[in-house]
């Protein structure tokens, strides 16, 4: 049991490396698709782009990595303090060294300039945006289009809905940062894909701009930490594992969530005013820092205890009523 | 096998849930166009379906996870080393559960999500239909038109039988005249003359020039002249100049002519003299080629001497004549309720430069004379080599149908481009005119770049296989949703005609690959369910049903994650590779498909 907690320094490892590297290539398929026109080469590699992969990914993956070793505890019958001295480790040196490492790395791979490299679009391809369809006969050096706009839903009333353009900055059709709608419209995500990315880019926009308010700023950001190590207390709280990893994995959506409602909420938002008032000495200078200025650290800090309190007072019952289906020696 | 159906068992168990769910979910949460007013329970329900069928390879997944760990809980023997006969056992009831799944999604996939939104399409056009038929038959009812009123009010119904407005509207127009007959009747009168049209053919194809000079000469000694004249002028048509019969055939049309010419004299009631003059008249604009005014002028005829065999035999030539040429305005009337596809486009280059061909929505008519194709709002944009525009054609209908390349001269081919193996090409009828009034055609609107009518011609052959039509229609409904064999067809020729073959190969590299995926995902649904089995004592508690929602919306969103990391590698393959593609990708997924197979063999149980 001893042996198999030490395993989880593997765990983590595998998955943090090897995640990353998978999503960071993931990501760089999709930027070279961003900036892929209809009708010429795709560009497989690009390194640029897998660096920046890296930095972005990393943090995402560590986080993730930690989530499976819970996932790895709740399958295998381990030495609970050695697991949880180990998980509290391991994650306490994720939220404290590698994800601020990560996010100071920018130097490396902040360098690629995107725009520069956007190549611009071809004629001869019918390509949809919005509910229309443009189709550019010409595109000049000056990136004028002249063609055809169809209307595709009837929105405008036009005759046969085919409305001539001339000159047109083709520009105006890029979307979704992609600058060909045609490739956008093949390889967008999904339905909640989008959603589940917006939601994990706007906790990682929270955790950018906490850390680059400081360590103490920092600090009380990180205190997420916390409540993702308490998780551990909700490892058994039935006697079916398959139901165990969904309460883990609702518990760390759930953790998430709150940690973002944090820096969103306008109520949240007036209790870390009220609590950097010491530090700072107005208003504006407050919400130009982005609210993360001075003791504001205090308020996560003091939400994510709360949510630690209840998962390890979650953990203790489960721990009395003996639930671990591991310990129960089924097997 | 025996696991197998008992892991299919609580699987068949999860997937009757959720699709009560789904369909529950579908009926209450699920959009209705403001447009629908009736059938509404039948499209909540479709929405509920569609729910189902597009959420399936998510169920199928979570369905897998919980009844392995429910089943290899209780089933299988604890103390395992790794490659043990039972996990062999178990890979064998997971890939046999999880294949016949994934014939159900991909069922689903490829056939239930089309099938259902086909039919709300369907029901909303319906209902559009309706509406716009009902309006205008009110409108005309106001304005106490009711024949056009009651052709109207029966298209509405049509359209919706159970309307009660509309029933109520039609007995009120009816009340109103006693006219409505005299439309009613306008169908047999078609078809007659569909009828008469096969005896025309007969009439003109296959004679040699001997047998038309023997009927020639026959009509002229029984004194139908128009029927001598006709014939001689076919065999003079026909004939080579060397023919001997041809001077006779000259002669025999001259004399006949004379006859036709000085016959007014011989009549003794001014109506046969009428009659004849007017037959003269049809007659001399169908030997002119003026198919048009012949059509109207035997037309007009038709209704008051239809027994009249010069009438009926003319009638139906210049009818023959007029359809290469023109169609009715009528035919086109109540087409939009059942159009095929909707914003066709397609790019079609030639030696001069490239057209851009838009179609707001096409029929497709089986006819006596092979499949037609109605095409509604059509625009053809001409451009020079350069790009810059040239000029274009645009018209509310117009019907297109095949043309055979063996008619084409050497000229109509180098005018057209390539077209060596070609069998026939899409032939287009821009000029619709009305059954009765002469006066009354729909002509198309040329735009040139110089702003001056340079050419104008009725009709437009595309520089196209007329058997491309078929896929380019399919292709209208996105890459991702056209029929999978048009796919495999398309990519070949999408680039030719303005479409991406890379965006079309993903589409077709995604879904053929998609059943090797989804087993796959099955293998590590699993291997999770091998791993977080239920213990083999414990008792099944009713709360834990709570874990299905949960469990289904989690492999919702990791399928969908993993379907669009799918997509994107697909897109990087086909990019790469172009149409070596394919067997690459299966390749892959196979080698993948193998690896996770071993993963699920190396399990073991402690």
């Amino acid at each position: 049991m001893m042996k198999r907690s030490l395993y989880l320094i593997i765990v983590f490892l595998t998955i943090c490396i090897l995640g990353t590297i998978g999503a960071a290539f993931i990501y760089m398929l999709y930027m070279n698709c961003s900036i892929l026109v209809a009708g010429k080469q795709l560009v497989f590699f690009e390194p640029s782009f897998f660096l920046n992969g890296l930095r972005l990914m990393l943090p995402v993956m560590s986080v993730a990595a930690c989530l499976f070793m819970i996932f790895y505890l709740i399958r295998h019958k381990t030495n609970a303090l050695m697991s949880l001295i180990l998980f509290s480790v391991i994650s306490i040196t994720v939220w404290l060294v590698l994800i601020p490492a990560s996010f100071s790395f920018k130097g490396l791979s902040g360098k690629v300039q995107i725009d520069k490299e956007r190549p611009e679009l071809t004629a001869g391809f019918f390509r949809p945006v919005n509910k229309g369809i443009y189709y550019y006969s010409v595109i000049s050096d000056d990136n004028l289009g002249d063609g055809l706009y169809i209307d595709a839903e009837n929105l405008y009333g036009l005759e046969n809905g085919v409305q001539n353009v001339q000159g047109m900055p083709v520009s105006l059709i890029s979307s979704n940062g992609f600058t060909d709608p045609l490739i956008y419209s093949s390889v967008k995500f999904k339905n909640s894909v989008p959603l589940v990315f917006e939601y994990a880019s706007s906790l990682l926009d929270v955790a950018d701009k906490a850390n680059r308010c400081g360590y103490t700023t920092w600090l009380g950001f990180a205190s997420i930490a916390l409540s993702l190590i308490s998780l551990y207390g909700l490892k058994s709280c039935t006697k079916w594992r398959l139901i165990n990893v969904m309460i883990v994995m609702g518990a760390f959506v759930g953790i998430c969530y709150v940690n973002i409602l944090i820096y969103k909420l306008p109520f949240f938002f007036k209790l870390r005013l009220f609590f950097s008032s010491a530090a700072v000495t107005s208003m504006s200078s407050f919400v130009n820092y982005g609210g993360f200025t001075g003791w504001s650290g205090f308020v996560p800090l003091l939400v994510n205890l709360l949510i630690v309190v209840l998962f390890t007072l979650i953990g203790v019952i489960n721990l009395a009523r003996h639930n671990d289906p591991n310990r129960e020696g089924v097997e | 096998m025996k696991l197998a159906l008992k892991i299919a068992r609580v699987a068949g168990l999860y997937i009757v849930c959720v699709c009560v769910i789904a369909v529950v979910l579908g009926y209450v949460f699920g959009s209705v166009p403001e447009t629908l007013e009736t059938g509404l329970t039948g499209y909540r329900f479709s929405n509920g379906w569609k729910f189902f069928f597009s959420v399936f390879p998510a169920i199928q997944l979570g369905s897998m996870a919980l009844s392995c760990a429910f089943v290899f809980g209780r089933e299988c023997k604890t103390n395992l080393p790794r490659f043990s006969a039972t996990m062999l056992n178990n890979l064998g009831a997971v890939l046999l559960l999880g294949g016949a799944l994934t014939c159900v999604s991909f069922v689903c996939h490829e056939v239930g999500v089309p099938l259902v939104s086909r039919y709300q399409q369907h029901k909303v056009e319906r209902s559009e239909k309706f509406k716009e038929y009902f309006n205008l038959a009110q409108k005309y009812s106001d304005s106490q038109q009711y024949p056009l009123a009651l052709f109207y009010v029966d298209h509405a119904i049509l359209q919706n039988p159970k309307s009660e407005a509309a029933t109520s509207l039609r007995s009120k127009i009816e009340f109103h005249t006693s006219e409505y007959t005299i439309y009613s009747e306008t169908p047999d009168r078609n078809a007659v003359n569909a009828g008469a049209t096969d005896l025309t053919s007969s009439l003109t194809d296959g004679y040699t020039i001997t047998q038309l000079m023997e009927k020639a000469q026959s009509g002229y000694n029984s004194g139908d002249y128009f029927d001598a004249h006709y014939y001689a002028t076919l065999a003079v048509m026909i004939a080579p100049s060397t023919d001997g019969n041809v001077q006779a055939a000259k002669l025999l049309a001259s004399d006949a002519w004379n006859k036709l010419s000085t016959a007014s004299g011989e009549f003794s009631y001014s109506d046969e003299e009428d009659l004849f003059n007017r037959k003269r008249e049809g007659y001399t604009a169908l030997i002119n080629g003026n198919w048009l005014h012949a059509y109207y002028v035997f037309h007009d005829l038709e209704n008051k001497h239809f027994k009249d065999p010069d009438v009926v035999r003319y009638g139906t030539i210049a009818k023959e004549k007029l359809d290469s040429e023109y169609f009715f305005i009528d035919e086109t009337l109540d087409l939009r309720a059942f159009e095929n596809a909707v914003n066709i486009l397609f790019v079609l280059p030639h030696p001069e430069g490239h057209d851009v061909v838009s179609i707001r929505g096409i029929t497709s008519v089986e006819n006596s004379g092979g499949l037609v194709q109605y095409l509604r709002g059509l625009s053809i944009y001409s451009y020079n080599e350069d790009g810059t525009f040239r000029m274009s054609v645009s018209v509310p209908y117009a019907k297109m149908f095949a043309q055979e390349t063996v008619d084409f001269d050497s000229f109509r081919f180098t005018e057209l481009g390539d077209l060596a193996n070609v069998k026939s090409v899409p032939y287009i009828i821009l000029e619709s005119i009305d059954r009765d009034f002469e006066s009354i055609i729909n002509k198309p609107e040329y735009v040139y770049a110089d702003g001056e009518l340079e050419e104008y011609s009725n009709k437009y052959i595309l520089p196209m296989s007329y058997d491309d039509i078929p896929l380019i229609i399919d292709a209208s409904l996105g890459a991702d949703s056209m029929p999978l064999f048009s796919l495999v067809k398309f990519i070949y020729i999408a680039h030719k005609y303005g479409y991406s073959a890379e965006v079309f190969g993903q589409s077709l590299v995604t879904r053929i690959c998609f059943p090797l995926l989804m087993m796959i995902l099955s293998l590590v649904a699993g291997i999770i369910g091998w791993n977080y089995r239920l213990a083999k004592k414990q008792v099944f508690k009713f709360v834990w049903i709570i874990v299905i929602p949960i469990l289904t919306c989690v492999s919702y969103i990791l399928f969908e994650i993993i379907d669009s990391f799918q997509v994107l590698l697909d897109f990087a393959l086909v990019g790469g590779l172009h149409f070596a593609t394919l067997p690459v990708a299966i390749i892959l997924y196979v080698l993948i498909l193998i690896c996770t197979s071993i993963v699920f063999l190396a399990q073991r149980g402690e």
